[in-house]
């Protein structure tokens, strides 16, 4: 027994995925930078990023 | 699409995949999201500007407050353990943050007025507004504060003498890089430390912080493990994370996490995230202004909210990790404003909330 993958087109789930904004336009990585460095990214944390193992990005029952 | 890009495979591959798609946190989401972030190995710019940020001016301070930390983490509990003396006590929890609608709503006011029955999870700066307005763990036995921030001035948000009257009946989570003075501000006024860990590093395995850390807290006693968590960058989102893995929450509830600006704050707040930073040099012209500070309008409460870079960051952050809880796992935004809107999260009128829980 086999599964097929339905394809769609690339345009379908743009829409639904967007939520409703005003005004809004996209920032450039520069600027997100700057602004992150001249507020001295107060109140912050990284981000945890596990790209080989996904699950833990969720956090870890113990180490 | 050509025939040779037709996608078919077995069943037994099929499986397979589903089991990876769900250990993976995306048993909930669709396959192209799944597709998309399982074949992506580099960070975000935004990950990576913040990493960037964080090595290079905060790194070696949290070394050095995990130095000091170190002698009493291996002698108190770990956060784990609050699993086991509140277990199924906390199946409602609230997590308190300290943006404007707090106050704006009179949520702490409320709160204190109610019947609520779960557990509180306050932000360390929430912990003194929360006290004085009521909120207090003699009315609400399951209360909790956390603290995430590394840096000195977090000690103030344990410097009042409310806190020493109601410390002994506070449980306190602590991360581990918490700045010294801080932890024993909250000791000294009574307050039980749990540690937990804060995951940064950790996929970069023995050479990583948070590994190295954890052999060192368990050199004296090998079963003195403490879970790690994912903070999503701040501590109101770090919460979250407590109330879902560590409190075994099915329902949470957000208050106070606006992860945004009002719209009649003072324009120089938002600029500065809140007056914390040097805003000489961000041009404020207003087409500079509406792309840096873009104004997003609420749906279900009807309410506009101003995002900055950084708030924008937290709240996709916190959004994107929602949509990877599981199902069974419940997020009410009971903020009555801000940016947390979405998939997977009920928009609920504070009061509401209260009659039902």
């Amino acid at each position: 027994m086999k599964a097929n993958f339905k394809i769609n087109n690339d345009d379908d789930e743009i829409e639904s995925k967007e939520l409703p904004t005003e005004e809004k336009k996209d920032i450039t990585d520069e600027e997100f930078e700057n602004y992150i460095v001249k507020t001295g990214a107060a109140g912050s944390f990284m981000v945890f990023r596990n790209f080989k193992k996904k699950q833990d990005e969720l956090g870890l029952d113990e180490i | 699409m050509s025939i040779d890009n037709e996608f078919s495979i077995l069943q037994s591959t099929l499986k397979k995949l589903l089991k990876a798609k769900k250990e993976s946190g995306f048993e909930n989401k669709n396959w192209d999201e799944w597709f998309i972030d399982h074949f992506s190995d580099i960070k975000s710019s935004r990950d990576k500007s913040v990493e960037n940020f964080f090595y290079k001016n905060d790194f070696d301070q949290w070394v050095q407050n995990f130095t000091i930390n170190l002698d009493n983490i291996q002698n108190e509990s770990s956060a784990k353990d609050i699993v086991l003396n509140y277990s199924g006590k906390n199946d409602f929890a609230i997590i308190i943050g300290a943006g404007p609608s707090l106050k704006k709503h009179n949520h702490l006011e409320k709160l204190a007025k109610s019947n609520y029955r779960g557990a509180i999870i306050c932000t360390d700066r929430s912990l003194i507004p929360a006290l004085k307005a009521g909120v207090t763990p003699k009315k609400f036995p399951n209360f909790f504060v956390i603290t995430i921030d590394a840096y000195e001035e977090i000690q103030k948000y344990y410097d009042d003498e409310i806190v020493k009257e109601f410390g002994h009946l506070i449980n306190g989570i602590f991360s581990v890089l918490t700045f010294p003075a801080t932890v024993n501000k909250a000791r000294n006024a009574g307050i039980k430390i749990n540690w937990i860990h804060t995951l940064f590093d950790y996929a970069e395995g023995q050479k990583s912080f948070n590994y190295i850390s954890a052999l060192m807290i368990r050199s004296k006693n090998p079963v003195h493990k403490l879970p790690a968590i994912q903070t999503g960058g701040n501590v109101g989102t770090s919460g979250w994370f407590i109330g879902w893995k560590i409190l075994k929450s099915k329902t949470i509830c957000l208050i106070g996490m606006n992860h945004g600006w009002e719209e009649d704050d003072p324009k120089d707040l938002i600029l500065s995230h809140g007056n914390v930073g040097d805003i000489s040099e961000i041009k404020s012209n207003e087409e500079n202004f509406q792309k840096l500070f873009p104004k997003i309008f609420n749906p279900y409460f009807k309410t506009n909210c101003i995002l900055d870079p950084i708030f924008e960051y937290y709240s996709s952050t916190l959004k994107e990790f929602i949509l990877r809880s599981p199902e069974n796992i419940s997020t009410i935004n009971s903020t009555e404003g801000g940016s947390l809107f979405g998939k997977r999260i009920t928009c609920l009128n504070f009061t509401e909330f209260l009659s039902k829980f």
